[in-house]
């Protein structure tokens, strides 16, 4: 068993690593959260799309709802944002239950066309709903003042309990912990009846159904849990960015960074977010350290076509490289062997 | 041949598209433990049949019971649960998945633990002689491995009633035959099969019981040997001006 | 109210001729482009900087604009789409993010984030009046030179030989290879024709819309939503539906508020799409 996950092993025990070796270089710690905030949102919307295959160009409206929802608990009834985290999970989850319940007999481009339309309605009404600060959105008190000021909030003076953020070290290591539970979460999903059955109404309906599969009741439990995990992601990027309104959460843009992360590392692969993720915003930060980081647009020109030579030349994501180094090994390895395409897994 | 009390009851079955009329008031019934084949020609609507019986898309009118109950327009996923399952004539392997994994799919009906639904693929790997291919990508099959994975996926929801359209087309003799000894078994170990087919040599020698349709309607029921010698199907196969020349299998 | 309707409407048109530059690609080659809303914007540019150099009024230069778009179009097919077109699903969209990200940086690179303005056009923001109804003479133009060129398109793809080969291609790619077409070139095609439309409706929007690096994100998000509302790669759909938009758009922000009329425009697409799945005019 060890054997067969040494691969995530390897990645998570570097990450860990990364923040303990560099130090004090708050510019690296940044672009480790970020990193993993959206391998989480990556990973939640990899459930729905690369496993069972129903495109949502929309996630966003699930990261919105988990970060304005443990804001609002935090900021207005000073309750913890471990708390808040699941409580937006919880609502995620539920609408994404009432929504879709009726969408999913939309097929391929439709679907995704409707996920977009309830991020930008959830955009359009939340940057106008004053009780969340409308199109001002919320800035995130320090704790501590929120602590003094409230008896409640004990637990806002324990840096692991209050995801305060300028606790960088402990916010990183928490948050790639919360990463880690998520990233097994999917793997065992992955591995489990939900998985088989996901996968198997990706490929195809028909056989699904005929196999006793009730597609429609599968592809919500995908798009719940999905949503929960996407809620989570939300969580942490208001934990971490300390502010909060309906440009930053929901518009598509962000739904599409959820998309590129994943794409970029494999699609339907659980390490396809993670290895996606971390090149993106490895590459981004290189980028924006050489063009000097000016508002030029520079480093995105180049960002940009990194991006696009990527998908020309290596079009299975960056897990087809891993995979093809692998199954040389391998080859190697147990020479003569029939030759199997698939090795991990 | 013993009548056996039949687990399959089709009754008076009529599908219309719009003004066509695919079948007409189909009857007949399939008994446990038996092979029964439904053929006719190319368009006689079999396959139309087959889909309202495995809930496909509902008759227009008509009644399918299944042990008695009557299962009629229900989804195929619960017509599955049920205990009856299809195949599809145009094989639909689950691509990005492996051999095992694909067989696993249906093992998965009756289990939610992927220790105890990857045993029972392990049997029907054996059982249909894939288990040399487990772990190759349902993608990168030869067409005839791919009907062999169509059939053990179906396997394994463990049905009473397995229902193939069509497996043996486009196979070679030997496979014909091992696909043949597969029913065969399969009748042994318990199962009924009603089997859509155009090859005539294998499944003669295989079905209890046939079912032939033509335009829809159907034209005769009964033994093998007693079809073969009917006028009407030899009309219907070979059309008038033949039918005086042929009468062997 | 009928005044707001007229605005809409006159919106309309030019919703649809970017869409209907969408659903081409979209419809056709399965190419979810999400670099559409930049090469609007770079139809914006060219006609500003036409103007702005050479001194053309944009309602002259359209026919500049639109072959520089088509060439942009079909460069972006021959240099990237090609590569990607057979790739798992999703890949060509990422490709198309790379590019949209490409193409807007570029343009703050070259010419700042600033606002820019085309004074003075040929045809001003007058009005004409009809009946009660004020209409202003620079959208007049835009929406009936919208309409025409998205009745061009339409002419274009069913009465043409390469029309009606795009046609079949988008229906049936192998078989449409079988018959001999060469669906490469036939793609390429389809992607200068989409970079057409939106050079075209660059070029009409040019003297009433500032240009700036985001001035496009909204004119793209809608015609997504316009293409699938029309039904993915259906032409007449595209431009009825585009309509709709329009008239939703402005009724909505009239009766609830403008700062909520694109809400009215995201709940249309999802109540349709549950009456009518395959949007409003899908077969």
């Amino acid at each position: 068993m060890l054997k067969k996950y040494r691969f995530a092993i390897v990645i998570f025990a570097a990450l860990f690593l990364i923040p303990l070796t560099i130090g004090n270089n708050t510019d690296v710690h940044n672009v480790i959260i970020y990193m993993l905030i959206y391998a989480m949102a990556g990973e939640a919307w990899n459930l729905i799309t690369g496993f069972t295959g129903q495109t949502s160009f929309g996630h966003a409206a699930y990261f919105g709802i988990g970060a304005y929802t443990s804001t609002v608990l935090l900021e207005y009834f000073h309750i913890t944002p471990w708390v808040g985290m699941f409580t937006g999970g919880i609502i995620a989850a539920a609408l994404a239950f009432v929504i879709n319940f009726k969408m999913f007999r939309l097929k391929g481009h439709y679907f995704a066309i409707a996920t977009l339309c309830v991020a930008e309605i959830l955009r359009v009404l939340f940057s106008k709903w004053s009780y969340v600060g409308a199109g001002d959105g919320i800035a995130l008190t320090p704790i501590n003042t929120l602590v003094e000021g409230s008896s409640k909030s004990a637990w806002g003076k324990i840096a692991w309990l209050s995801l305060d953020v300028r606790n960088r070290i402990p916010f990183l290591i928490v948050t790639l912990a919360v990463f880690i539970l998520v990233f097994i979460l999917c793997l065992a999903l992955e591995h489990s009846k939900l998985g088989f059955y996901w996968k198997a109404i990706r490929e195809s309906h028909e056989v699904a159904e005929s196999v006793g599969v009730n597609p429609r009741n599968y592809k919500l439990a995908a798009m719940c849990i999905s949503a929960f995990l996407a809620a989570v992601g939300g969580t942490f990027f208001a934990q971490f960015f300390k502010y909060i309104d309906a440009e930053t959460v929901f518009p598509l843009s962000v739904s599409m960074i959820f998309v590129l992360v994943t794409v970029l590392g494999g699609i339907g692969n659980v390490y396809g977010p993670i290895i996606g993720s971390a090149i993106y915003y490895s590459l981004e930060l290189w980028m924006r350290r050489l063009t000097g980081g000016s508002g030029s647009g520079l480093n995105l020109i180049i960002f940009g076509l990194l991006i696009v030579l990527v998908t020309c030349f290596e079009p299975q994501g960056i897990i087809g490289v891993a995979k093809r180094i692998q199954s040389r090994f391998t080859r190697k390895k147990e020479a003569g062997g029939d030759g199997k395409i698939e090795t991990h897994s | 041949m013993v009548r056996l009390k039949p687990i399959l009851e089709i009754r008076n079955i009529t599908k219309k598209f719009g003004s066509l009329v695919a079948n007409e008031d189909v009857s007949f019934t399939v008994g446990e433990k038996e092979i029964v084949s439904l053929i006719g020609p190319n368009g006689a609507g079999k396959t139309t049949l087959f889909n309202s019986i495995a809930g496909f898309y509902p008759p227009t009118s008509g009644t399918v019971l299944f042990h008695g109950k009557d299962i009629t327009g229900l989804p195929s996923y619960k017509i599955c649960k049920l205990g009856v399952t299809r195949t599809f004539q145009i094989v639909q392997t689950l691509k990005e998945m492996t051999v095992e994994e694909n067989i696993m799919t249906g093992a998965f009906l009756h289990t939610n633990s992927a220790k105890k639904a990857r045993e029972a693929a392990g049997e029907i790997l054996e059982l249909t002689g894939l288990t040399a291919k487990k772990d190759v990508l349902g993608g990168s099959l030869t067409i005839v491995d791919k009907k062999r994975v169509e059939i053990a996926r179906a396997l394994a929801t463990k049905p009473e009633l397995l229902m193939l359209d069509e497996c043996m087309a486009g196979l070679n003799q030997t496979e014909i035959k091992d696909v043949m000894q597969l029913c065969l078994t399969l009748r042994e170990k318990g199962l009924s099969l009603l089997v859509v087919e155009h090859i005539m040599e294998a499944i003669m020698p295989i079905s209890d019981k046939i079912v032939v349709l033509n335009a829809g309607k159907k034209i005769a029921e009964g033994l093998p040997k007693d079809i073969v010698n009917n006028e009407e199907v030899i009309k219907a196969y070979l059309g008038d001006r033949y039918h005086a020349k042929s009468g062997k299998s | 109210m009928g005044q707001i309707m007229i605005n809409g409407l006159m919106n309309g048109f030019v919703y649809a001729l970017v869409a209907v530059g969408l659903t081409l690609t979209w419809g056709v080659m399965d190419i979810v482009n999400f670099a559409h809303g930049e090469m609007l914007l770079w139809g914006m540019y060219a006609a500003f900087w036409i103007w702005s150099l050479l001194s053309i009024d944009p309602i002259l230069s359209l026919p500049i604009v639109i072959l520089l778009i088509f060439i942009l179009g079909v460069l972006m097919y021959f240099l990237v789409i090609k590569r990607v077109l057979n790739a798992p699903p999703l890949t060509a969209l990422l490709a198309t993010f790379g590019l949209s990200m490409v193409l807007k940086n570029l343009t703050q690179f070259f010419w700042t984030a600033n606002y820019r303005n085309i004074t003075n056009p040929l045809v001003g923001s007058d009005s004409i009046q009809i009946g009660e109804l004020f209409i202003r003479k620079d959208y007049i133009v835009a929406a009936v030179g919208s309409l025409l060129l998205t009745f061009v398109v339409i002419w274009f793809v069913n009465k043409t030989k390469t029309g009606v080969a795009i046609k079949a291609t988008s229906m049936n790619k192998s078989a449409a290879k079988l018959m001999g077409i060469n669906t490469s070139k036939i793609f390429a095609i389809t992607f200068g024709l989409s970079g057409a439309c939106v050079g075209a409706a660059a070029a009409l929007m040019s003297s009433f819309t500032p240009i700036y690096p985001e001035a496009c994100a909204l004119y793209s998000t809608l015609a997504f939503v316009i293409v699938a509302l029309g039904g993915f790669g259906n032409i007449k759909g595209a431009l009825f539906a585009g309509l709709l938009i329009g008239l939703a758009e402005a009724v909505g922000g009239y009766l609830i508020g403008t700062s909520f009329k694109y809400l009215v425009v995201f709940v249309i697409y999802l109540v349709a799409i549950q009456i009518r799945p395959k949007g409003l005019f899908g077969w």
